[in-house]
This record gives structure tokens, C-alpha cells and sequence, in this order.
């Protein structure tokens, strides 16, 4: 085919069905405004239209799976990987199709399933051709209407997940978060690791796994379930196949949202022998998204260690050479707990320890410059769109994570207003009251031969090894 | 590799789907059922005078860019003894332009923008991404850095230590070193045989007067591609390019890789014995054309077909079925410019006996040459790669890069349409055809990663 010299072609892709960019002074973002459509009690479905490409997806949480039950008290046992097993399971075998039919119908059409769970919830996503709307939502009224859990691959997945686990403890950069979230927060809901491990895993049986999902007599997922459809898609028809397909059925609304609970202090030491690199993290308790001072703690985080020419990569990457790569930020997921990321050649340990613990400490004592809140600011929202709102499924997981949090939507649509209304005093404030103060609670990998006498004076310290079933220790 | 901690890029495998006309089309009368076509994204092209190509692709949806410059320079460009150059000026090009030094990732980020990199053995490339009123600053800072660099020896010290530890880092991984065994088993004259890296010993040894002449032989504007996609309205923005790289020189002319690869005429095999890796791997290549053969489509469907998602062939037997691995994947090693590797990987599960997946690998290549592909498995391949396309096309940074690889690759971007062409167009006689071609013992390099020390 041939096509003229210089301009070419076509139609340039069409625009969102409503604009992202509201039009302002600072070319401000905002969330697009999602078609509701209104079904049963405890489901709650949006529709994102774009026609942009000719490509459909879904993103569909379920809360409340695996929880233990409410009259059952904080104390009680968890059985971490049991969500994320429903969640593997979920996607192997629904309706009429056997784990083999499914993955086959849905790659035949050049589509993706692929599911997860995270504390809160589990997760199934997906993404077809557009000519495929309707047996990708056939798709999705059978993975949650009529899994079939079955046994054979319930057993298949909980393998998968054991090796998955010990390839992963060989790599300490796979697992340091996990023994991270389990030292700072305990074995509880927010500090298990969701993917289980070795011990917890081998303990769980196809009916713990299939308990976790239904209800006695009642078919269907235990929880509310957000449903966000998007893409090139026609409103009507889909509005009209989700009623088909959910008909009266309800869902329970209650779920609990999980607590955050106290940070623990002290160091955890994870032994690996033969480990060259050191992996380690420090930090505490920090704030929420929906806190009022979240637009201070971006803007202070991004100088701290939120870009490439942050505080700390800067120390300890650009000018010491000691690391590919230091950072820190809050985890939202967790109550915002916050933690410093940075590892080393196992002979610089030392060196590394001391250079990130000194650029926090810097931080907190003196703060940052006018010169450095402006770069911040200009630097989040210039990066905020194509991270978070460029696609339709972006923009759709955005407003999941909002409902899942409670954070309330004008919490995006204000962000920018928010980030310009910060001076440098308010930084300041936050920095010292929401910045976690001495003492700090660590996880450091490695040789603990050599590590020893590295992190003894950092705090308290409990050693385990990587060997060991587990994450340290609940 | 990537300034973040990301891999290195070295199989970019370009996604692409047959489309006969430029607009939307209908299936067509003579392919009932067959997919619908999609849309190429607008684009105009300008070439300046020093050989500079630069495309543009505005799209208004959000009030960013995202901006590609493509250098046909990798390690395919280096020698014996200066191995890992092309990889090293990715680092140093973000450290040493005239006016903006050391503070040309400050710069960027206050004006809103981020930006990494990647080297590969064939092209290195560079991406900004930043809000569209950033535009001006951004072309500056590009051409100041394309303009001439300033080898400041404490900074090229400190660069050289961030190399090393790169190259440490990549070392401990047993996947990472059995990968680059293979290439260097594999290949026996030509530079695909090191790795982008290179090797320590030359990482250590560089001169000043080695990175000055790498710099002006190969960051020449006639050997780079400029993409910028996103909120630009295009004439002003080729305008404010001509005005700063269009005075940039032409380079002094170099010489292109002239040691060509020596067909390989019997099996090779090599094997890595690490005491600290925990689990088995093996890995098996075959020699195959250079991206730009006509043979390449087939090779992407081949891909598909035998690892191309769970319900793939390899997938089915190795990780499901049979429970031998943890995973595998199959695939070019591409996009390249010069003859190629296809290979299959496998990460064994504990205790796995490599030489029982070896087996199986043969057994369903065997079988896919035999009785050739189901309809089934066609149908699969074209719109697996159709729809990596659409995701492609749907962001600014997608777009560069897509139609960035496909100017360089390709022979322009404009020969998109006849590849997507010759995607839709496989047959199953093709992948036979291929497969007993390129995919035979002779052919055959396989690096094993054994767990533990030598039994001798």
C-alpha cells in the first residue's frame, strides 16, 4: 500500500468518550465520569467507554474472601494464600468450561484473564478485542457466579505457589517486602504475606479454599463486588447482558475492613549465606491517602526518595556508586506505612546503612528547599496522566482503588489544587509529624556473619533464616 | 540496560497484525470471519538535512509527550577490548552535554518529566516523557547532549563503577549468565557473541580516547530516529526540531560490522555449574534470519504457538501437564539487524532433569513440523499479535515505540501495513516450512544451568 509522503493517514484516534483534562490554569486532570449502571444490592458496576482502540476489559474485586468470621476476634488464625489461591483458582475452570477450555476460548480470541489477591480483596482482570464484548462478560458472570474450584486444580495452584515461593527466597530483591510487611505489621490481615508461604500453603486443603469463596446454599462470592467494564464498547448492550447475567442476585454487603495495626520497632535479620547483595528497609508508621496532609507527603516524598534524582538515589547512586537504585514511599495499601528501599554489594553494607539512615535523618532534621517543593510538584503532576489516567483500564483501577480505600474521588480531581496549595511551612510540618521518628523498625538480607555487627547498633535485633518456612517471624 | 532497575530490552518483539488499507474496513467478502482491520495512528514525517528522521505522532487525549530517539548503535558496533561501550554511553549520555552536565536529570525533572534508557545489540534508546509544555526545554536538553559530550574523567570514573555494579548484579543471576553462554556459544565470529554489558576485563580497561571516538562515529544524527508522540501539534514541533538538531553535523562516516556469523554446521552444547543457583535451566537456540526477512512473521506465530500463553504447546506439556517446570517461554531474540536466535527457555522445577525437558521440546517441535498447526492455533497467533498491537497504539509512549522500531527495523515505518500483512498471511505450510529449515539438530546450541558444583 502506499501512502503520501509526508502527513498520513487516517483517523488519528478518537478521543475519549469524556475528557480527562479539565480545562484550568494548571492543566489539571481529571477522573472521567463512569456510566453507572445500577444492579442488585452489593454489586456496584461502572462502564468506561472509549472507543480509542478497538479493545475491551474488565476489572472485577471481590471483598470479603477468606476472612475469618466476624464473631472469630483479631486473634484468630489466618490462613495466608487461601485468597490468593481462590484468586488462581478462579481463572482455572467456571461454568460449562474445565480449566483447559477456559484458558483455550479465551486465548483463541487473543484475550487475557489474569487474576490476584491483595489484603483487601480479590482481583480478576481481563482484556479482549472489542468484537468479544459479549463473551468476555459471559466470561465474567461465570468466574464469579459459577466457579468450579475443582479439585485437581485447586491442588495444581497450591503447587505453583510453593515453588513459586522457594524460586523466589533465592532472589532476595522477590521477597524482602514480604518479610518487610510481616516484621513492621504482624501476622494480621495487613502483615501476612497474600501469597502465603511454604507452611501455610502446604496446610491449606481444596475445601478451606472453597469454603473461602461460597456461602452455605448460597452460590456466588462471599462479598460486595466493584465491576468496572471499559473500553470500545456499546453502553446498552453491555447494560442489558450484566442484568441478564446478575439478575436478582445479591451479594452480601458486609465485609470488615481490616485495621492497621501498630507498627513493631526493632531490626529483623535474614540470614542468607551466600548472598553478595544486601537488600534491606527501614522505616514506621506513616498516613493514609485519605489523610488531609497526602498531597504534603507526595510532594515531601518525592525529594525524599520518589524519583531518580531524590534524595537518596542521589546519595547513594549517583554520587557513592553503592546502588542500581535507592527510594522510599508510603504503602496506601497498608495504612500508608512507610519505608526507605535501598541494597548493596555485601562489602558496602555498612556504608549503605549508614549513607541512607544519614539522608533520613537530614531530611527530617532540615527539610526541603523552595527550589525543591516547586521541582516536586511540577514533577508529580507531569507525571500523573500517562501513569494513572492515559488508558481507560488505568483510569478504571484508579476508581477501584478509591472505592476499596474509601478515599473519595474529588481526592484525584483536587490532587492538583491540593499540590499547589502546599508551602514549604506545611512540608515542614508534616515532615516532623508524619515521617517516622528514631526509633525505626528494619528488615535487612543477607550474611549475617557479616551482617551482625552492622545492624546491632540499629535496634533490637531477631534473626532468622531465609531457609526457614516463612517470613520471620507473625 | 535501563537506568531504573529494569532488564535490559533485549527481545523487543514487535506485535504486529495484517491490515490491507489504512481506515477502518469491514471483514473482507473473500475472508468471511475474518477480524476486522485497525487503524494506523497519523503521523508526519520529515527527514532533515543531516539525516535526522523525525516522525510525529500528536494525539490530544492528555497534555503530555512522549519522546523516542532511537541510535542504531549497540554492542553490535563494538570490538574485541572495547566491549560494553555502547552500553556504557547510555550511562554517560545523561551526565556530560556542554550546558546542561550533571544537571540534566534535575533539569528534566523540574519540568515535570522523567526519562530512562535502554541498550540492546542492535540500538540504543532514549525516552523522556513530560507534560507537552515542557516541549521546548526537552528538545534543548536533546540536543544539547546529541550535540557534544564533555568526558569529564571523575564522572566517567563514577559511571564506570555504576557499570560494574551493574554487571555484578546481572552476574548473580544464573539466568542472566546462562543466557549470555548461549549467545556465546552460539554465535562464534560475530559481536552478537558478548553480551550488551561486555566483558569486566574491557569494562575496566576504556581509555578517554576510546569513548571520544565511540561518540563521534556512531552519535551521528544520520544514524538516529526521532519520535515524539502526544499533545504536539506537529508543524511547530518540527519546526523548533529543525531549529536546534538541524544545525547538529553529520558524523565523520564509520565503518558497519563486516564479520558476518559462519553457518553453524553441528549441534553445540555448554554447561554452567553454579553451587548457589537453586533450580535447573536450560535454554536452546537456533540461528534465523535477521527481523527484516520475510521468514520473521512465521517465526513470530511459531512463537505463539509454542509458548505464547498457558494454552500454548510448551506451557500445556512443561508447566501444567507433565509439571516439569515452572515456566517457559519461547521466542526471537529480535528486533535485529543482522541473523538472529530463536530460542526456547525453561525454568526447571526442583530436582528437574533438563535433558527430560530437551526431550520434550524436541518431541513437539517435531510434531509441529510434521502435522503442522491447527486452524485453531492460526487463529490464536493473529489476534494474540493483533491485540498486543491495540495496546500499542494506545498510549504516546506505545506509539513511539511501535512505530520508532518499526522505521528502524523495517525500512520505515510506512512498510507497517504490508507486515501486518504478511502476520495475517501465515499459513500452516509456512511454519512447517521454516520449522524444518531453522529448527534442526545441526542448527541446535543448549546451555544447561546444573545446580551445584562439577561432579569431576
Amino acid at each position: 500500500m502506499r501512502f503520501g509522503a509526508l502527513v498520513l493517514v487516517t483517523l488519528g484516534l478518537a478521543a475519549c468518550a469524556s475528557p480527562r483534562i479539565a480545562p484550568g490554569p494548571s492543566a489539571s486532570v481529571r477522573l472521567p465520569e463512569p456510566v453507572v449502571v445500577r444492579l442488585a444490592s452489593g454489586i456496584h458496576a461502572l462502564l468506561l467507554p472509549d472507543p480509542a482502540v478497538p479493545l475491551v476489559g474488565f476489572e472485577l474485586r471481590v471483598r470479603g474472601v477468606a476472612q475469618p468470621p466476624l464473631a472469630a476476634g483479631p486473634d484468630s488464625l489466618e490462613q495466608p494464600g487461601v485468597a490468593s489461591l481462590v484468586a488462581e483458582t478462579l481463572r482455572r475452570g467456571a461454568g460449562e468450561r474445565d480449566a483447559a477450555a477456559f484458558r483455550e476460548d479465551v486465548e483463541r480470541r487473543g484475550g487475557r484473564v489474569w487474576s490476584s489477591a491483595t489484603p483487601r480483596s480479590v482481583r480478576v482482570l481481563g482484556e479482549f478485542l472489542a468484537e468479544d464484548a459479549e463473551f468476555m462478560l459471559d466470561i465474567v458472570g461465570d468466574v464469579l457466579l459459577r466457579p468450579r474450584f475443582d479439585h485437581g486444580e485447586i491442588e495444581r495452584a497450591r503447587r505453583l505457589a510453593i515453588d513459586g515461593v522457594l524460586a523466589d527466597k533465592d532472589d532476595p530483591e522477590s521477597v524482602i517486602g514480604r518479610y518487610w510487611t510481616q516484621w513492621a505489621l504482624g501476622g494480621g490481615p495487613l502483615g501476612a504475606p497474600v501469597r502465603g508461604d511454604e507452611e501455610s500453603l502446604a496446610a491449606i486443603t481444596p475445601a478451606d479454599v472453597r469454603a473461602a469463596w461460597g456461602r452455605p446454599g448460597q452460590p456466588g462470592p462471599p462479598g460486595p463486588i466493584d465491576l468496572v467494564v471499559t473500553g470500545d464498547l456499546d453502553v446498552g448492550r453491555v447494560t442489558e447482558q450484566l442484568h441478564r447475567i446478575f439478575g436478582a442476585w445479591r451479594a452480601d454487603a458486609l465485609t470488615e475492613d481490616p485495621s492497621v495495626p501498630g507498627v513493631r520497632s526493632g531490626v529483623l535479620l535474614a540470614d542468607k549465606p551466600d548472598a553478595v547483595q544486601t537488600y534491606f528497609r527501614f522505616g514506621g508508621a506513616g498516613i493514609p491517602w485519605d489523610h488531609p496532609d497526602h498531597a504534603a507527603r507526595e510532594l515531601a516524598n518525592t525529594v525524599l526518595g520518589g524519583r531518580f534524582t531524590s534524595r537518596l538515589n542521589t546519595a547513594l547512586r549517583i554520587e557513592a556508586g553503592l546502588t542500581y537504585g535507592a527510594g522510599s514511599g508510603f504503602d496506601d495499601e497498608r495504612g500508608g506505612l512507610f519505608a526507605v528501599r535501598t541494597y548493596t554489594a555485601v562489602e558496602t553494607s555498612a556504608e549503605a546503612i549508614d549513607l541512607a539512615l544519614a539522608t533520613y535523618r537530614r531530611f527530617r532534621d532540615e527539610g526541603l528547599s523552595q527550589a525543591e517543593l516547586d521541582s516536586a510538584r511540577a514533577y508529580l503532576q507531569g507525571q500523573y496522566a500517562p501513569d494513572h489516567l492515559e488508558t481507560a483500564p488505568q483510569a478504571g483501577s484508579l476508581l477501584l482503588d478509591l472505592r476499596e480505600l474509601s478515599v473519595p474521588t474529588s481526592a484525584v480531581d483536587t490532587y492538583f489544587e491540593r499540590l499547589d496549595a502546599v508551602t514549604l511551612v506545611d512540608v515542614h510540618r508534616v515532615i516532623r509529624a508524619h515521617f517516622p521518628r528514631e526509633p525505626l523498625t528494619w528488615v535487612v538480607i543477607g550474611p549475617a556473619e557479616t551482617l551482625r555487627p552492622i545492624v546491632a547498633p540499629l535496634g533490637e535485633v531477631t534473626e532468622v533464616s531465609l531457609g526457614a518456612p516463612g517470613f520471620g517471624p507473625r | 540496560m535501563s537506568r531504573a532497575p529494569l532488564r535490559t530490552l533485549v527481545a523487543v518483539s514487535l506485535v504486529l497484525v495484517a491490515v490491507a488499507s489504512p481506515v477502518w474496513a469491514a471483514p473482507s467478502p473473500s475472508e468471511p470471519g475474518a477480524p476486522p482491520e485497525i487503524a494506523l495512528p497519523e503521523v508526519v514525517e520529515r527527514t532533515l538535512d543531516n539525516g535526522l528522521c523525525v516522525l510525529i505522532v500528536p494525539d490530544h487525549d492528555i497534555p503530555n509527550v512522549s519522546l523516542h530517539v532511537f541510535w542504531r548503535v549497540g554492542s553490535r558496533n563494538e570490538t574485541t577490548g572495547t566491549t560494553g561501550l555502547a552500553h556504557f554511553f547510555e550511562h554517560m549520555m545523561f551526565t556530560g552535554g556542554a550546558r546542561y552536565g550533571a544537571q540534566f536529570d534535575p533539569t528534566m525533572e523540574a519540568a515535570g518529566g522523567s526519562n530512562n534508557a535502554y541498550t540492546s545489540r542492535d540500538v540504543t534508546v532514549y525516552q523522556d516523557w513530560f507534560p507537552s509544555s515542557a516541549l521546548p526545554l526537552i528538545l534543548d536538553m536533546e540536543t544539547d547532549r546529541m550535540s557534544g559530550m564533555v568526558f569529564d574523567p571523575d564522572v566517567v570514573a563514577s559511571e564506570r563503577g555504576v557499570v560494574t555494579g551493574e554487571w555484578r548484579l546481572y552476574r548473580e543471576d544464573p539466568g542472566e549468565r546462562l543466557l549470555e553462554l548461549l549467545w556465546a556459544t552460539a554465535y562464534v565470529a560475530h559481536p552478537y557473541r558478548w553480551d550488551v554489558l561486555g566483558w569486566k576485563d574491557d569494562i575496566d580497561h576504556w581509555t578517554q580516547g576510546d569513548l571520544e571516538d565511540f561518540f563521534r562515529r556512531h552519535y551521528a544524527p544520520e544514524h538516529a530516529v526521532l519520535v515524539l508522540a502526544g499533545d504536539v501539534e506537529p508543524e511547530a514541533a518540527l519546526a523548533l526540531v529543525e531549529k536546534r538538531m538541524g544545525r547538529i553535523p553529520r558524523g565523520p562516516g564509520r565503518r558497519e560490522p563486516h564479520t558476518r556469523e559462519p553457518p553453524q554446521e553441528g549441534e553445540r552444547r555448554v554447561v554452567l555449574h553454579d553451587p548457589n543457583a537453586a533450580l535447573p535451566q536450560v535454554m536452546l537456540a537456533w540461528h534465523v534470519p535477521e527481523t527484516g526477512h520475510a521468514d520473521t512473521p512465521v517465526l513470530e506465530v511459531v512463537e505463539q504457538i509454542l509458548a505464547g500463553g498457558e494454552s500454548s504447546r510448551l506451557h500445556m506439556r512443561l508447566v501444567e501437564g507433565d509439571a516439569l517446570c515452572l515456566e517457559v517461554s519461547a521466542g526471537l531474540q529480535g528486533p535485529q539487524f543482522d541473523p538472529s536466535l530463536f530460542t526456547v527457555q525453561a525454568a526447571l522445577r526442583e530436582g528437574g532433569d533438563t535433558a527430560t525437558v530437551e526431550r520434550v521440546v524436541g518431541e513437539e517441535l517435531a510434531r509441529l513440523v510434521s502435522d503442522g498447526p491447527t486452524a485453531d492455533e492460526l487463529t490464536k497467533a493473529r489476534n494474540v499479535l493483533r491485540a498486543g498491537m491495540l495496546r500499542r497504539l494506545r498510549t504516546n509512549d506505545g506509539r513511539a515505540e511501535l512505530l520508532g522500531e518499526t522505521e528502524v527495523f523495517h525500512g520505515g515505518w510506512r512498510r507497517l501495513p504490508a507486515r501486518l500483512a504478511a502476520l495475517r498471511a501465515v499459513t500452516a505450510a509456512d511454519v512447517q516450512r521454516v520449522l524444518a529449515a531453522y529448527v534442526t539438530a545441526k542448527n541446535r546450541t543448549v546451555a544447561t544451568l546444573v545446580v551445584g558444583e562439577s561432579e569431576e
